[in-house]
């Protein structure tokens, strides 16, 4: 139950590992305080390598300089759009296609690449397969971490592991040094920076150890999964942040931490013009995928807190949403269209997923 | 630029010791455990490590302490500006030098340093003068900071060696640079490696914190090395004790390289001491009972092989086999110490305690063949079963270490089923804590226990003794079923339970469970 918010982000009290002191001001909001200037630093750093890396990304001789993991909502749009236009990269677009996303999304996929000129390529597990897979994650209780379960909902987690997983292998494969997500600079923030420092990619990917590595978090996401479901998997994800020497493996940028500037108004502008449309059936925190809604309701109801509220709380911070914007943005609509079809989709009703 | 050495340059390793220091100089030391406790903290106040968000929960996250550094702004602005490759080489030595100043060492350790690991690069007696002074310097600066943290407040300790010099090199990437002779002798006098864990949340609300203590060296040395290991186990034993560690487990084979125990738990009278056996063993005729269960094997009319019945978990496991009652039972010794001795007394006791069960002895593995079920309890250093051993539908159990059984086994048999025999259930409750990211490595998968909430039953017992406050030893030398039944009874209680059923870190299909459970129904008829 939410009794009390921070006085500056708006992040409940049922937020993992808050304390507030006596201002109301949580320590989330203090340590940004702090490192804010870090921050500031690291971004004018990775500023200046982007160019560099995308410089010697164009300089191989493969078929293409970069994969761009594109799930057709606006965020990867612009980025698409921006690689491309801006950068002229040999672009691979590619989709994990999760069952659930919005026929408009699937036009907007189509109608951009084909604007862009970008080639596209689409990964569609078994229909059946990612039902199993959802169905565990809303109901199954995956015994995740407070930190990754602090930043998205399980089905979120366990759908971000097939999009790294799926995207990083094609890379593999067809030896692209390069590959672009478009977080927000909310998702997954301070830490792709830490990331990039140590191993020049925003995905920590690494064949040595040391005594500083983050939480491999490719792990934590994939372990429950391959566990549950083992061979039928092995495709989706990547196992490890901890490599085997001599894997050539794509260097990750997330261009919204450091080089473009997050602006959703602009956003939604450049790319209208290239004929995106928003879906219409989509809840708000999503333009492409109708399941992430019943994801935010699950740990509405089951860790008592949005999973996006900690994204919002660090744009607040940022300067880029109101605290009432972020916390207006946190009401889940029990009954839109994407939580009704998504719930029968799975052949799931709600009392299934708060059971646990 | 003067040269540059891998160590860190003494003006910045003193800047950030003494800046982490005066940041930290209003936090109370008693809410962290011990001086590893503080590192990860360090570690982020340097900007290394950027907490994540939900890590307020954390001791090792400087936001579950930042109201009492809020005002200190320009100190943690400061300590950035140090060059990232320098603030990683403080950390590691950070890490390094902790266990030689616990253990009142620090001259050896310098000394030790200049005759290995910095072999290379110190040239002349001036160099490695100004070494020594600087290092001298830097235990100076780090003594009285990191022993404010020495609080003794912890519950477990538990010592775990590497399993392949893979595993070492990968984490000490220098070892690799230096010729074959200085690296195995860094392995030899090198100071444990601790990772400080916290598990809060069992049920009943309870926390339990302890330190995972590394040998510096891997598995195959260890075996052949008798004077090696004891060393070395000991020094890992006192570091603990030194910690304030009031019961010690054993991963590994760390259990049977200090014989059970006993010589540690005479050496140090005021710890605990357990082998980890009683719980491993449980949990292995748990998985038994669970996989007939989905097989449909019937236990009582089947055979059971057990390669490495004279050891201490594969014993064990004979005789709780025997109780619950089979038909017949090949006990396999593969060593050759003292084998058949060994076997002879394993049988005597086997017959007192169900004498209708048919007992064969044997030193051979190609007598698994008549095997329904088969439970590796081995320590070879190398692979020893092969897909021709096993008969069709048979289920095998690998506890072995490190692992005896590969994966081409299960790629080349698809009618039987290989299980993981070490792994188990930890509460669902639980958050899991560590001081330090690591990978997973063969005894110690922290990665997984954060993930999935499993581990494996020698690391579970120590868990499980830790909560409950047991005092004095618990398992030492050969496995005693009665302490099985007890382990299990006790960790009944805070909801340990069965891992589901897997085999290199992945579910058993379903088509494979189908597979062996016809083979099985038409073999029993």
């Amino acid at each position: 139950m939410i009794k009390k918010r921070c006085g500056q982000c708006g992040l409940p009290n049922t937020y993992p590992g808050i304390k507030f002191n006596a201002a109301h001001t949580c320590n989330y909001c203090l340590y940004y305080e702090l490192y804010q200037d870090r921050e500031l630093a690291i971004k004018k750093q990775l500023e200046k390598a982007f160019y560099k890396i995308i410089r010697d990304a164009k300089k191989n001789k493969n078929q293409y300089d970069c994969v761009v993991a594109y799930s057709g909502g606006k965020d990867s749009t612009f980025l698409l759009a921006h690689l491309k236009n801006k950068f002229g990269l040999k672009i691979l677009a590619h989709t994990l296609d999760n069952d659930f996303v919005s026929s408009q999304a699937h036009r907007n996929i189509k109608r951009i690449t084909r604007a862009l000129g970008v080639k596209s390529k689409i990964t569609k597990p078994k229909k059946e397969l990612l039902k199993e897979i959802f169905t565990y994650a809303l109901t199954g209780n995956i015994p995740y971490p407070k930190e990754i379960l602090a930043m998205m909902s399980r089905v979120c987690a366990v759908c971000l592991g097939m999009v790294f997983g799926t995207t990083i292998n094609l890379a593999i494969r067809h030896k692209i040094p390069l590959m672009f997500i478009g977080f927000t600079p909310g998702q997954y923030p301070a830490i792709s920076l830490e990331n990039f420092l140590k191993v020049n990619s925003c995905i920590f990917l690494s064949d040595k150890v040391y005594k500083d590595d983050p939480l491999d978090i490719l792990k934590i996401i994939s372990d429950p999964i391959r566990e549950k479901f083992g061979e039928k998997v092995k495709d989706y994800y990547f196992k490890s942040q901890y490599i085997d020497k001599g894997l050539a493996v794509p260097k990750v940028l997330l261009p919204y931490h450091a080089l473009l500037d997050y602006d959703e108004k602009n956003i939604l502008r450049e790319i209208e013009k290239l004929g995106w449309l928003k879906p219409q059936d989509t809840d708000a925190c999503s333009t492409n995928c109708l399941l992430n809604t019943v994801g935010n309701l699950a740990s509405l109801k089951q860790l008592k807190y949005h999973p996006y509220i900690g994204e919002l709380g660090y744009l607040v911070r940022q300067g880029k949403l109101g605290r009432n914007e972020a916390i207006e943005a946190e009401k889940t609509k029990a009954n839109s269209f994407a939580m009704r079809y998504s719930l029968k989709k799975l052949g799931l009703c709600k009392a299934q997923i708060f059971q646990q | 630029m003067g040269k540059l050495y891998s160590f860190s340059d003494i003006n910045n390793f003193k800047r950030a010791v003494n800046i982490s220091a005066a940041l930290l100089d209003e936090v109370n030391p008693k809410i962290f455990f011990s001086p590893y406790s503080v590192i990860p903290v360090i570690s982020q106040i340097l900007g290394l490590n950027i907490p994540l968000m939900g890590t307020g929960d954390s001791p090792y996250s400087v936001t579950s302490i930042i109201f009492q550094l809020k005002e200190k702004g320009r100190l943690f602005k400061e300590i950035f500006k140090i060059p990232l490759a320098e603030k990683r080489k403080i950390l590691d030595e950070l890490y390094e030098m902790l266990a030689p100043l616990l253990l009142e060492d620090e001259d050896f350790y310098i000394g030790f340093l200049v005759k290995t690991k910095y072999k290379k690069e110190l040239k002349g007696n001036v160099e490695i003068k100004r070494f020594k002074k600087e290092l001298k310097d830097k235990f100076n600066t780090i003594r009285p900071f990191m022993k404010k943290f020495l609080n003794l407040k912890g519950d477990f300790g538990y010592i775990v060696h590497y399993g392949y010099p893979e595993d070492l090199n990968r984490e000490y990437g220098f070892l690799r640079e230096l010729p074959y002779n200085t690296a195995q002798e860094w392995r030899n006098y090198s100071y444990p490696i601790v990772n400080e864990i916290l598990v809060k949340n069992f049920p009943g609300h309870k926390n339990i914190n302890g330190w995972v203590i590394f040998v510096t060296n891997y598995t195959k040395e260890l075996l052949e090395d008798s004077k090696l290991r004891k060393r070395k186990i000991s020094q890992a034993a006192i570091l603990a004790e030194k910690l304030g560690a009031r019961i010690i487990g054993m991963g590994g084979l760390i259990a049977s390289f200090a014989q059970g125990g006993y010589w540690l738990s005479k050496q140090m009278p005021k710890v605990g001491f357990t082998t980890g056996h009683a719980f491993t063993i449980g949990n292995i005729i748990n998985i038994m009972k669970e996989s007939a269960k989905r097989t449909g094997l019937n236990i009582r009319k089947s055979t059971i092989a057990i390669i490495g019945a004279g050891g201490s978990i594969g014993s064990g496991c004979a005789r709780l086999v025997a109780e619950k009652g089979v038909k017949r039972i090949i006990l396999i010794e593969l060593s050759s110490f003292d084998t058949f001795q060994k076997l002879k007394e394993l049988k005597e006791a086997i017959q007192k305690i169900n004498p209708r069960v048919e007992l064969i002895s044997s030193v051979s593995i190609s007598d698994i063949k008549e095997a329904d079920l088969v439970i590796m309890a081995t320590n070879s250093p190398t692979s020893i079963l092969k897909s021709g051993h096993l008969k069709p539908g048979a289920i095998i159990i690998d506890d072995s270490f490190p692992k005896n059984v590969s994966r081409e086994v299960l790629k080349k048999r698809k009618d039987i089923i290989i299980l993981e025999g070490g792994i188990m259930q930890l509460p669902y409750s639980i958050d899991v804590y560590a001081a330090r990211n690591m990978p997973d490595l063969m005894d110690l998968p922290l990665t997984r226990a954060i993930s999935c909430k499993e581990t494996y039953g020698c690391f579970a017992e120590i868990l499980v003794l830790a909560l409950d406050k047991y005092k004095g030893n618990y398992g030492l030398g050969y496995s005693d079923p009665k302490l099985t039944k007890d382990i299990l009874r006790r960790a009944k209680r805070f909801n340990f339970g069965l891992a589901p059923l897997q085999c290199f870190d992945e579910a058993v299909e379903e088509k494979r469970i189908n597979r062996v459970s016809r083979i099985i129904s038409f073999r029993e008829g």
